[in-house]
């Protein structure tokens, strides 16, 4: 019993391990999300069971498998162990899976109708339609680029006039400074006159009270003077009035007297 | 004091010296004794003075005008002194002479100059101020240096000036 | 000045030709004697003769005024010192009318109120010499008030404004600017051909000392006559220097000429005239004033007028001041004098302590004949100033009570609180008329709405820079006609708004340049909140 287990463990255990080496890339597939390796695995696996279904039931169910198993009953040992021989080499083609680079040819041929219809249908509704985009899109940029010319045209008519306004306003600024300038020069001119004409006035009012205080002080020297002056005329005449005078006096105010009415 | 007052001692002054008789030889008396007062301020301040018991002041009077006035001027005045009316002595016996003259129908001219006038002088004043005022004038002559020359009459309130003192006045005014 | 030469051989030579030949020339006067003397009156007997008003001369030189004449005696008052004078002395009656020196050379002088020089600068040479008291001018030498009296304040000149021969009355409580206001007009006469005359009744003599200063340091002497009775001044003084201002009014409005004449002010003439009327013995009547107190204002004032173009076209514009007491208008000299003026300013008390000087309180300030003598610009420019600013006085009783207004209302609050501060003016600084057109506009055409409150003074002091330095045409076509284009001032003060505004928005970008024109408005500030100069102490260096 010993014999005919350890190659069949040995298979079982190598199944084993390929199927979970698939499951893994199957696991991993699924965990990485769809890529090229989960579709290796995934046709490993079916290639896996296919073989196995194949060997054991003679690709067939029912008669096939029952035939096989008559058959290992038949040849014991050496059988099963030639039966496991030939399956691993079944196993062997399916690790070697598809070709990569050359595809089945009933796929070619698929794809290849399939590429014709696509291209037919696309020769007849896209192509036009991608066309049409294209010119459309090629006659917008031809347009934009026109518009462009002309804003660049028009931006540098503008420009001339802006620096021709530029130029005029400056001109203009200068203009105003130099009003500005004359404004000030006559204010300062006329600050300076009305200065000028307050000090001359200053100096006249001040020459006027000079004046006024000289007249003052003559005025004053002269009633002083006078007042003495008179005050010893007084003296003068009280004296000199003699009676002959004194007696003439009081005559003539008689007869003023007399003459009055 | 009032006018009135001055008035009412007039009034009685009056009334005896017209009682007494000689209007006019009392009237030039107390003229006299006003100008004298009114040259006087020591003698007027002495008869003003109510501290001075009457009876002394009426003595001063009485030995200043006794001999030298009649007995009614010296009288009168004594009266007014004893008064009180010493201060207004001057004012009283004007408003008295005045009044006087007024009853004898005559205006007082009150003459001032600087040396006595004569009698024809007045005589002739007298006659010159009747034709200038339209009034009998009676002249009370009054001796006064400080008119300096001329004359200044005083007619009631009128003054007619013509006197070397005026003129003076003038001149320093005029200066 | 020609050369005086003082020679005493002159002299001499002038008493010997008075005395040679000196024959008593006779004069003939009147004397009469004073029977009492006290209190600046003297009662004298005699002089039948004398005339009311006549000068009579004391012994001592003294002159005196007759003014009662009684049965037998004359009351008279002292112009002059009484200490030389009793009872019993003579007094001369001089036969002249109380008259006082007029004419152009008086201005410039400083005389007491009978045209005597008081301010040390020589005798005064008048050839003329007038009547204190003479009747005014009749209906037919008169004709309506037309041409404008510019004050110079903005708050008179666009709302109260005065014409030449009107008599518009000051009347405010103490120390409101009524003096102010008086001596702006004066200063702000400059270069306009009127002839000045203050006249300071019952004022200090430093008061009084420091307006002729005022006057001198802005030139205003050059054409105004300064006629002066202090405190010191016995009463008929008082009395009389009102009547000698005007006299000297009167002269150069019969020449043909303008003037004007400041009287500060009556209530102290009153008093003066109280005083003699009472030691007169007259009978006192209501408040103890005599019964003819009424006629002591209205003669005086009536002598304002604007002549008929057959009498010369001169006119005479009187400026009386009146202080009240506690704001009582209704007191006996006040209710006269208002009636017998053509319009009243009154100061207000607590309008003077808010900051708003000049304190016109424009609700009750009225100008009878002024608005006929508004330059068209001017009327132009005021608008609906004075129904705006009644308006903002009730809105701001409201506002007062913290009441939500609408916008409308909030609207007229806000220009109401620019426009007061725009008719804020500082002393002294009396303003032309043309730039108070440019000013006034400014206001009333909501230029100032945007304009912070604070910020209008600056604005204002701007706006006429701007107007003389760019549109100098502008402000003499306003000046010479009278009238400008309204547009042509729209322009101007729009352009200047404008700019203003981005001055403002600059400012606030430079911090710095704010400070420095808040300090110069904060300077400016100062200078115009000045307080009134005390006038109205009680006298206490008078000796007695």
């Amino acid at each position: 019993m010993r014999s005919p287990n350890p190659p069949r463990r040995g298979l079982l255990a190598r199944s084993r391990r390929y199927v979970l080496a698939g499951a893994t890339v199957l696991a991993a597939g699924l965990w990485f999300g769809a890529s090229p390796v989960a579709a290796a695995g995934e046709s490993v696996g079916t290639c896996v069971l296919e073989k196995y279904n194949e060997h054991t039931y003679g690709g067939q169910t029912g008669s096939y498998a029952v035939k096989a198993a008559k058959a290992d009953k038949e040849f014991g040992s050496t059988a099963a162990e030639e039966n496991i021989v030939e399956l691993e080499g079944k196993l062997e083609g399916c690790l070697e899976s598809p070709n990569p680079i050359l595809p089945e040819t009933t796929e070619i041929i698929w794809g290849g109708i399939a590429f014709a219809v696509l291209l037919g249908l696309m020769q007849w509704k896209l192509f036009p339609a991608v066309k049409r985009s294209m010119d459309r899109r090629a006659e917008k940029i031809r347009g934009d680029l026109d518009a462009a010319e002309t804003a660049r045209t028009e931006a540098l008519e503008v420009k001339a006039s802006y620096e021709a306004e530029l130029a005029d306003a400056r001109a203009e600024a200068s203009r105003i400074i130099d009003a500005a300038r004359a404004d000030a020069e006559g204010v300062r001119a006329d600050l300076i006159a009305r200065a000028e004409a307050e000090a001359a006035e200053l100096r006249q009012r001040s020459d006027l009270d000079v004046e006024a205080a000289k007249r003052q002080a003559l005025s004053d020297l002269q009633s002083e003077v006078s007042a003495i002056v008179i005050g010893a005329a007084e003296t003068v005449i009280g004296r000199n009035l003699d009676h002959d005078t004194q007696v003439q006096l009081i005559e003539s105010y008689i007869d003023d007297v007399g003459s009055r009415n | 004091m009032s006018a009135d007052r001055i008035g009412s001692y007039a009034e009685a002054l009056v009334a005896v010296v017209a009682a007494e008789g000689d209007l006019v030889a009392a009237e030039d008396e107390l003229f006299a004794v006003a100008q004298a007062l009114a040259g006087a301020d020591e003698l007027r301040e002495v008869l003003a003075d109510r501290r001075i018991p009457a009876a002394r002041r009426q003595q001063i009077v009485e030995d200043l005008l006794g001999g030298q006035a009649a007995e009614t001027t010296v009288a009168l005045v004594s009266m007014v002194v004893g008064a009180g009316r010493g201060g207004d002595l001057v004012r009283i016996i004007e408003a008295a002479v005045e009044r006087s003259a007024g009853l004898r129908k005559v205006a007082v001219a009150e003459v001032r100059s600087a040396v006595a006038l004569s009698e024809h002088q007045q005589r002739r004043l007298a006659e010159a101020l009747q034709r200038a005022t339209g009034k009998d004038v009676t002249v009370k002559a009054v001796v006064d240096p400080a008119v300096m020359g001329g004359v200044v009459t005083r007619i009631g309130d009128e003054v007619i000036d013509g006197s070397v003192r005026t003129r003076i006045n003038q001149l320093r005014e005029a200066f | 000045m020609a050369t005086f030469t003082l020679d005493t051989a002159d002299i001499s030579a002038a008493i010997r030709r008075n005395l040679e030949g000196f024959s008593p020339e006779i004069s003939q006067t009147q004397v009469g004697r004073i029977v009492e003397v006290g209190d600046g009156i003297a009662r004298i007997s005699g002089l039948p003769g004398a005339a009311v008003n006549e000068m009579l001369e004391f012994e001592d030189g003294t002159v005196g005024l007759a003014l009662n004449l009684d049965e037998d005696t004359v009351g008279a008052v002292v112009l002059g010192e009484v200490d030389d004078i009793e009872e019993g002395q003579a007094v001369r009656a001089t036969g002249d009318i109380l008259a006082i020196p007029v004419g152009d050379a008086l201005l410039g002088r400083v005389v007491n109120a009978l045209g005597e020089p008081v301010d040390g600068k020589g005798p005064v040479a008048a050839a003329q010499t007038r009547r204190m008291e003479v009747q005014a001018p009749g209906i037919t030498g008169r004709k309506p008030v037309h041409e404008p009296m510019q004050t110079g304040i903005k708050a008179i000149d666009s709302l109260i404004p005065i014409g030449r021969g009107q008599r518009e009355l000051i009347i405010g409580d103490r120390k409101t600017g009524k003096t102010t206001i008086a001596v702006d007009t004066i200063l702000n006469q400059r270069g306009q051909d009127v002839r000045c005359i203050y006249v300071a009744i019952g004022q200090k003599a430093s008061t009084v000392a420091q307006t002729v200063a005022t006057f001198a340091a802005h030139g205003a002497m050059d054409y105004t006559v300064v006629v002066v009775a202090p405190a010191s001044d016995p009463a008929p003084f008082k009395y009389l220097a009102p009547y000698a201002g005007c006299a000297l009014g009167q002269h150069w409005m019969e020449a043909g000429g303008h003037a004007l004449v400041v009287y500060d002010d009556l209530s102290k003439q009153a008093e003066a005239y109280r005083q003699m009327a009472l030691l007169l013995r007259r009978p006192p009547g209501r408040e103890a004033y005599p019964g003819d107190v009424f006629y002591l204002h209205s003669r005086l004032l009536e002598r304002a007028a604007k002549l008929s173009d057959d009498r010369g076209a001169g006119s005479l514009t009187a400026l009386p001041i009146i202080e009240t007491k506690a704001g009582d208008v209704s007191a006996y000299i006040p209710t006269n004098v208002i009636s017998i003026t053509d319009g009243q300013i009154y100061l207000q008390d607590d309008l003077f302590k808010s900051g708003i000087r000049p304190a016109v309180d424009v609700g009750i300030s009225v100008s009878r004949v002024g608005s006929a003598a508004q330059v068209k610009a001017m009327k132009t420019a005021v608008g609906t100033l004075k129904a705006d600013l009644q308006q903002f006085r009730e809105l701001e009783a409201f506002a007062a009570f913290g009441s939500d207004l609408d916008a409308v209302s909030q609207a007229q609050l806000e220009r109401g609180y620019r426009l007061t501060e725009l008719l804020k003016q500082g002393i002294n600084s009396p303003m032309a008329v043309e730039e108070q057109v440019l000013s006034i506009f400014a206001g009333t055409s909501g230029r100032l709405d945007a304009v912070p409150t604070d910020d209008v003074p600056r604005f204002e002091a701007g706006l006429l820079e701007y107007a003389r330095t760019r549109h100098a045409d502008l402000l003499r076509t306003i000046a010479e006609t009278g009238g400008a284009d309204p547009a042509a001032i729209e322009a101007v003060v729009a352009a200047f708004s404008e700019q203003f505004e981005a001055s403002v928005a600059a400012a606030g970008a430079e911090p710095e340049a704010a400070e420095q024109a808040d300090a110069s408005s904060s300077m400016v500030d100062s200078d115009r909140t000045l307080p009134e100069e005390e006038i109205d102490r009680p006298e206490r260096e008078e000796p007695s």
